[in-house]
């Protein structure tokens, strides 16, 4: 207990020789996560307190416990799916553990530590659960202090459910799968969350009054199951029997997590297999084996992966919420615009961290950059059409198709900008491969490119009266027209040349 | 056959390699050796062409550098100082990248690739290249250049992060391959390395190439007839005295 105390001293205080991410200047990193526990659960408490109070007066308190009981549900399953990827990527092997490793401190201790700095990390999670269970108690008039005592054991529960599951994964997952585990889960935490926004009362007034009743009963069914882990604080409000069993769950859990974590050997497990098995060169042609090594690099990077989910993902659920596609057309080419571009410089990197490889081998430096240059543009534009294909399917106009060649064309000229940027500036820090005053012109020459063709001819096609009370009917032609050609043309002579000098650019790095 | 003709790389006002001559024939490994930052790496990034030479000529296997400059890296194999190949990538897909880009026998590569993963031990070609150790990684480079059996293979430092075994078999196979014809030019800081593996020797400071020739030539030119290695190189490059005095005052 004490080397875990040691350990949080030093680690809470954002000490140097501990690497976690966004050290502050000397400020402890649990001030700040106080700071916003209290600033947003205080005004959250409030607000939650009023409106449970008024539902108790306006509906039955048994539904009132359902809405509870889903809230509960909710932050337990993002909870533990936020918390366990974390704890797993940060034990798989980086410099801490390494040190850790090497002072006497138990490999259970390690496991502890690592997963309370995770939840100060995800302390919004602390401040959701606790300050929303205090506004419910408080409405049906529980005593504070033992809602604060299911409060904080629940917390203590999912930690130590979030640990077990964290030294399990950890057993057997490697430093990649646990990138992608991580992200996975963002992606499962993204769709819980639409999920859940589908199930509101409004879902319900589409129902007949028989199949709303059908839904309920489900719902409740899942939710407030006595064996549903996340019932448990509320099951407890009513039998006081309940919160010991509570306390002794997080007890094993936590004894349990702590002995399995001590042969857990945070190295990876490897699985032999045959050498012919595994070794498997085709009769390729060169550039395309640069390519087929690029499209490696791009999907296990978890962040490429991310970043293109998330281009399509979040107008996605733009438009589920606002049933509008206006707004999420130009919204997806921008994101993808600036991802593209991020994502050449990326592809960039991998040659420039390995240069005296890159340079010795049998490769013209255009041949070498040409697929950090198609990749990512086609593989955006591929999301931009299933984009354009959703939308067929739920409008049915097949009018947005045309924007597609004028976007591919502004995704080639970002994977130009991203290359170019990246090599004008390059680094060997391949997590930020654009910086500075870099990022906010590479921004605003996307906005400004996408603006002048693909969003140009959007609006020409989606708002053309609109245009022509502004500009005229002569101008909107040459707004939605001719200026996207115009500029496509120039486009494809600007990227052609500057390829030229990308390779020029590269050549002379060293 | 590797030949250079009046060497030089400027890198603004400082001259890294100042008026380099060599010929390097078929058959023969040549140590170059030199104190750090003498003008070795830069001087081997130019004749493998991945630096531009601010003067001179380079010829390889016959080959002028300036115009022939892929069929020269086609024909070539380099070992780096620092192995730094793609973190992405597993090691067998390095070696099929490799296999695919310089137009290799596929079934010939496999059976030098499985030959090659037993003589250094290799049995984690299916990890990736991010999570491997240094030594891992220069296991992986030195196998990804002699799988190909390249006429003229450079290597620099190639032993730094190999196992004894794994050293001692790199050495006896740059022998063999020398035996075959092969050119083969390293460089060292290990100079009995050098002084055993090596039938021609130079010796490069400040970016001149300041003494050239077989062990025996290089005694001969200091008149020193039982001379180690170390202690002819510490007296070419005026650090055997300096060496003492250091010793001497600590």
């Amino acid at each position: 207990m004490r080397e875990i105390l040691v350990l949080l001293k030093y680690g809470l205080k954002g000490s140097g020789i501990f690497s976690r991410k966004k050290r502050g200047r000397g400020i402890p990193v649990v001030i700040p996560s106080l700071v916003f526990v209290f600033a947003f659960g205080i005004p959250m408490y409030l607000i939650l307190r009023e409106n449970f109070s008024y539902l108790l007066s306006a509906i039955s308190s048994d539904q009132v416990e359902l809405l509870m009981s889903f809230w509960c549900f909710f932050l337990t399953i993002i909870s533990i799916t936020t918390l366990f990827p974390f704890v797993v990527y940060s034990l798989i092997r980086n410099e801490e553990i390494e040190m850790l490793l090497s002072f006497p401190i138990s490999r259970g201790g390690i496991i502890v530590y690592q997963t309370i700095l995770t939840l100060m990390s995800e302390s919004f999670l602390t401040v959701f659960f606790l300050f929303g269970f205090l506004a419910y108690t408080d409405a049906l008039g529980h005593s504070r202090m033992i809602s604060i005592l299911i409060s904080l054991t629940y917390i203590l529960f999912l930690i130590s459910l979030s640990m077990l599951i964290a030294v399990i994964f950890g057993r057997f997952l490697g430093k990649h799968n646990a990138r992608k585990i991580h992200i996975m889960m963002y992606f499962v935490n993204i769709l819980f969350f639409v999920l859940f926004s589908q199930m509101n009362p409004s879902v319900l007034r589409n129902m007949s009054v028989e199949r709303a009743l059908e839904y309920l009963a489900f719902i409740e069914k899942i939710i407030m199951n006595p064996l549903n882990p996340a019932y448990l604080p509320i099951l407890s409000l009513k039998h006081p029997s309940v919160l010991p069993i509570m306390v002794f769950s997080v007890i094993i859990l936590f004894f349990v997590s702590y002995r399995l974590s001590e042969s857990v050997s945070f190295e990876i497990v490897y699985k032999k297999r045959e050498k012919s098995e595994i070794f498997s060169p085709g009769k390729a042609i060169k550039t395309f084996s640069i390519f087929s090594k690029d499209l490696r690099v791009f999907f296990r990077n978890e962040h490429m992966v991310f970043m293109m989910f998330y281009s399509i993902g979040f107008p996605l659920i733009y438009v589920i919420f606002s049933k509008d596609f206006s707004f999420s057309f130009p919204l997806m080419i921008y994101i993808s615009g600036f991802y593209t571009a991020l994502a050449s410089a990326f592809l960039s990197s991998q040659e420039y961290i390995v240069i005296p490889l890159s340079k010795s081998l049998p490769l013209k430096q255009e041949k070498l950059f040409l697929p950090k240059l198609i990749i990512p543009s086609f593989l955006y534009t591929i999301v931009y059409i299933i984009f354009n294909i959703i939308y067929i399917l739920m409008v049915g106009d097949f009018l947005i198709l045309l924007t597609i060649p004028f976007t591919f064309l502004l995704y080639l000229f970002s994977s130009y900008l991203g290359i170019s940027f990246y090599l004008k500036k390059p680094t060997m820090n391949t997590k930020k491969v654009i910086s500075g005053v870099r990022i906010y012109a590479l921004e605003g020459l996307v906005l400004l490119v996408g603006a002048l063709t693909s969003i140009a001819v959007f609006l020409y096609v989606y708002m053309k009266d609109s245009l022509v009370r502004f500009l005229g009917e002569v101008f909107t032609d040459l707004f939605g027209i001719a200026l996207p050609i115009a500029v496509s043309i120039f486009l494809i002579h600007y990227i052609s040349r500057g390829m030229k000098k990308v390779a020029d650019i590269f050549s002379r790095l060293d | 056959m590797i030949e250079a003709l009046n060497l030089v790389k400027k890198f603004g006002d400082f001259t890294a390699v100042d008026g380099i001559n060599l010929k390097i024939l078929p058959g023969e490994i040549y140590g170059f050796l030199g104190p750090n930052g003498a003008g070795k790496t830069t001087t081997i990034r130019m004749l493998t062409g991945t630096l531009k030479p601010t003067f001179g000529k380079i010829r390889i296997l016959g080959m002028d550098m300036e115009d022939h400059e892929m069929e020269i890296k086609r024909s070539i194999g380099v070992v780096p100082e620092e192995p730094k190949l793609y973190p992405y990538l597993k090691g067998y897909e390095f070696l099929n990248f490799i296999t695919e880009v310089f137009r290799e026998d596929p079934k010939e590569m496999k059976r030098r690739i499985e030959e090659l993963c037993d003589a250094f031990d290799v049995d984690f070609l299916e990890r990736y290249i991010s999570e491997y150790s240094h030594g891992m990684k220069q296991k992986l480079m030195v196998i990804s250049v002699l799988m190909r059996k390249p006429k003229v293979i450079f290597l620099d430092e190639p032993t730094v992060g190999l196992d004894a075994k794994s050293a001692k078999i790199l050495k006896m196979l740059l022998k063999k391959m020398a035996e075959e014809g092969a050119t083969i030019f390293l460089t060292t800081h290990i100079l009995e390395i050098a002084e055993k593996m090596c039938s021609r020797i130079g010796i490069i400071d400040k970016g001149k190439l300041i003494a050239e020739g077989t062990l025996e030539e290089l005694r001969k030119m200091e008149g020193e007839f039982k001379a180690s290695l170390e202690d002819l190189f510490l007296k070419l490059t005026g650090q055997g005295e300096e060496v003492e005095r250091i010793v001497k005052e600590l």
